[in-house]
């Protein structure tokens, strides 16, 4: 596996230790089941944890690591200068793609414009997401498919702003050749596509139309059409 | 002799326009309720892609029914000053027809409607007295068709929107105690919401739809009237309305292209004070 998941739980819950207490053992738990202890003192800023975290897991040679704090999911992630196609997408960028595809998709023209700062923050986001992983989350979630149905059909400026993101990113990707065979293979295995209907649009750097053939080529799960009274 | 008639027509015209100056103005705020009615033609569309087929099939349906109720609102119209409107309507009936797939549906449609409109009256004061009230406004339209025996799929359909609204009323005082006018009016539809329910396969949810520009013109012919010493008015108002709704791919059913031609007749009790 490329990359390399860290599970970290806190074995220990935070909440249940009283402020003046003085330092806490935190057992961080490997994708291989191996616990690791790291020992905190109340003097410490989060920041520095933090810090010392990420170092760990960079000299491991880690890509981002999952950890889980009172049940919610945190993603740290290494900083790295390009857009890994292998990081799975967590469930807190998905909902902010799903916000972003849903907002265009439903929402009216004055109500867009409205939500736009939300829409720029929630962009910021998963600006980090390889375009390929990207395109995948939306054509592998029925509604998130359908709202991209949407979206091409408004056109305009709805379209061109969603068309613009996944085109930027691409390009960069692809300048820094970040866009390899293995992972079109893949991507068109995962979404069932064929894999010779999207390599031209992509060796072509054509980002609409690859787009299009994901749109036009990828069928609904369930009949959409009941409603025809 | 055609120089005669002429100059004689001419004279006659301008004595009426000298009287028409004479006339005393309409009081300016106008109170009114009375009956609607109107006929519905609902149109729906799908363009679908026949397997194999080099062109698309285009899937229609339709249904018609009449459609009555009750409109009630007021207006404020005075010479050169600022306008105020404001006006409710309820209206349900029976609206019959077959589906895309030619299957015989039956609804019942409810349309209920709120709305506000601010302007400013630029008027005549000799002649017929026209009239022209530029104004904007808002509003909430609710409009439901629940879907009955013996149509196949008995769904509830709720469409609920905001909008704002542009145009104009007129008014022409072609008689002493006669008006007539063209009212136009544009709905430019804010955030359209269809809420599904009774669905036996689906959960409750929403449909969106593209919002699509929907206009009113009417052409009302008022007579006022004195009576009891309250100054009152008979007005009717036929009128034609367009409301169309865009195509949109929803989840987990699409909205299909959907038009409302609607002709229909308002009669207006009115209040003068």
């Amino acid at each position: 596996m490329r990359n390399f998941m860290w599970a970290m739980s806190i074995v220990a819950g935070i909440g249940c230790f009283p402020s003046t207490m003085v330092g806490m053992n935190l057992t961080l738990i490997n994708s291989e089941g191996a616990p690791i202890e790291v020992a905190i003192n109340s003097s410490d800023k989060f920041s520095d944890i933090m810090t010392s975290l990420a170092g760990y897991f960079g000299e491991n040679g880690t890509a981002s690591m999952t950890m889980l704090v009172a049940n919610e999911e945190v993603m740290i992630r290494k900083k790295t200068h390009y857009r890994d196609y292998w990081t799975p997408v967590t469930k807190a960028e998905k909902k902010e793609l799903y916000y972003i595809v849903k907002t265009l998709a439903r929402d009216s023209l004055p109500s867009i414009g409205l939500s736009n700062s939300s829409l720029n923050k929630a962009g910021d986001k998963i600006v980090h997401l390889h375009p390929l992983n990207f395109l995948k989350t939306i054509f592998e979630d029925e509604e998130m498919k359908a709202y991209a149905h949407a979206i091409r059909d408004r056109g305009g400026l709805i379209w061109s702003g969603f068309m613009g993101g996944v085109s930027k990113s691409s390009d960069q990707e692809t300048a820094r050749n970040n866009i390899k065979e293995e992972f079109i293979e893949d991507f068109a295995m995962i979404l069932k596509i064929d894999v010779n209907l999207i390599i031209p649009p992509i060796q072509k750097s054509n980002w609409k139309d690859l787009v299009n053939v994901l749109i036009d080529k990828i069928p609904r799960a369930n009949d959409p059409n009941r409603y025809d009274m | 002799m055609k120089l005669k008639i002429s100059l004689l027509s001419i004279c006659y015209c301008l004595s009426l326009f000298g009287e028409c100056c004479l006339w005393h103005s309409i009081p300016r705020n106008q109170l009114y309720i009375g009956p609607e009615i109107y006929q519905v033609h609902r149109e729906k569309f799908h363009r679908e892609k026949e397997e194999g087929g080099a062109q698309d099939r285009l899937l229609y349906g339709s249904q018609e029914g009449l459609l009555y109720g009750f409109r009630m609102g007021y207006d404020r119209i005075k010479r050169y000053h600022y306008y105020l409107g404001a006006d409710f309507l309820y209206a349900t009936g029976e609206l019959k027809g077959y589906d895309l797939l030619n299957n015989t549906i039956k609804s019942t449609m409810t349309d209920i409607n709120l709305e506000g409109r601010a302007g400013y009256t630029i008027e005549m004061k000799c002649w017929w007295q026209p009239s022209l009230t530029p104004f904007v406004g808002g509003g909430y339209f609710w409009e439901s068709n629940d879907f009955q025996h013996p149509s196949p799929k008995k769904i509830h359909f709720q469409n609920k929107f905001n909008y704002v609204t542009g145009g104009f009323l007129s008014r022409l005082r072609f008689l002493q105690d006669w008006t007539i006018g063209v009212n136009f009016k544009l709905r430019y539809l804010i955030s359209g919401k269809i809420k599904v329910t009774n669905d036996p396969n689906e959960e409750d949810h929403n449909q969106t739809y593209q919002e699509k520009l929907q206009y009113r013109v009417e052409l009302p012919i008022t007579n006022y009237r004195t009576f009891h010493c309250y100054e009152c008015a008979l007005s009717v108002v036929p009128f034609y309305e367009y409301r169309p709704y865009g195509r949109r791919e929803n989840f987990p059913q699409n909205f299909f292209k959907t038009t409302y031609n609607i002709y229909g007749a308002t009669f207006k009790f009115m209040y003068l004070f």
